[in-house]
């Protein structure tokens, strides 16, 4: 058995060699490789996220919240939404946009400021749901990248 | 030798447990042929569910995303033909021990891989429990290759008996 292990061992460590140097010269010489050292900041994975589409930042944000300008969508799931939200924000799972968007166009009638968010920075769900409404035609809504968490780090008000 | 593992040995040399294991080994190869073969098509996609994991510094995601299909790629290869099987199994099992271990940390916190969400909705897709499951099963199987398994079906057994029968 010991045996066994040790030869699997000496053969394992070969073809990990073998295996990690063909994929970075792979890498290199293909169309479409990644460089080796990706950027994985905040601003980068939202840049990844949302691509063009338009962002606020939180305390912009908040800040039309205060005068009552700002209407919330929040694109997590309804138990995540249950568990507490932007006061006001209606819930909209972003894989539902198609089933709210007499809604939304409802919201952005009012003139206020329509912003979507999800959990957290991490969370691409804010901008899927945008993607999904202005391919709809429905638009425009603003994307919050800093989220439920960045809301609630900031000790601003929730229900 | 006592009679009890007399016994086990039998079984375990017997013909039948042999094809099941060659079975076994060439289906796990396959699978992570498969694997690694549609990551390596998309790399910035898999790196993205990397980073989705949240359990690796973000230098690290690309070289991961990069490297870890083609090591999947190559044990999956010697499991399937049979090529320093040992090597190739203990590939998978190491493998699939991590794998496992992340998504059930990542269950347990509540992260949605999906998406990299935290959502306190995550621990109930029932599908994240069937990876939890298809993982530790893949793993067995590996073990049991890896220390059982006498070389059935495979390049490797061929080779020596093509050579013994030349000399």
């Amino acid at each position: 058995m010991i045996q066994r292990i040790r030869q699997g061992v000496v053969y394992a460590f070969c073809m990990v060699v073998a295996a990690v140097s063909l994929g970075a010269v792979f890498n290199i010489a293909r169309p479409g490789g990644i460089p080796f050292i990706g950027d994985w900041s905040p601003k980068a994975v939202t840049q990844t996220h949302a691509g063009d589409l338009e962002l606020i930042a939180i305390d912009e944000a908040f800040g039309l919240f205060a005068k009552e300008n700002a209407l919330f969508v929040d694109a997590r799931e309804p138990g995540d939404f249950a568990g507490g939200h932007i006061p006001g924000s209606v819930n909209i799972p972003a894989e539902k946009a198609a089933e709210h968007l007499e809604e939304v166009r409802a919201m952005l009638k009012t003139g206020k400021t329509v912003i979507a968010y999800c959990y957290d920075v991490h969370c691409p769900l804010g901008a899927d749901l945008v993607k999904d409404l202005m391919s709809r035609g429905v638009g425009p809504v603003k994307v919050m990248p800093e989220g439920w968490l960045g809301w609630m780090d900031r000790g601003y008000p929730y229900e | 030798m006592s009679e009890r593992e007399h016994s086990l040995e039998r079984i375990i040399r017997s013909r039948f447990f042999q094809t099941l294991l060659a079975a076994a080994r060439m289906a796990l190869g396959a699978m992570f042929v498969y694997a690694g073969v549609t990551k390596i098509i998309d790399p910035a996609g898999f790196a993205m569910s990397v980073y989705n994991y949240h359990l690796l510094p973000g230098w690290l995601v690309n070289i991961t995303a990069i490297m870890l299909p083609w090591v999947e790629v190559a044990a999956g290869t010697s499991l399937v033909l049979g090529l320093w099987t040992q090597g190739g199994a203990l590939i998978t099992a190491g493998l699939l021990l991590v794998f496992t271990l992340a998504l059930g940390f990542n269950l347990s916190r509540g992260l949605d891989i999906a998406c990299g969400c935290f959502s306190t909705s995550a621990s109930g897709e029932p599908i994240t429990w069937w990876y939890l499951l298809r993982d530790s099963s893949l793993l067995g199987a590996s073990l049991l290759v890896l220390f059982y398994e006498q070389g059935f079906l495979s390049l490797e057994h061929m080779v020596l008996t093509l050579r013994r029968r030349s000399q």
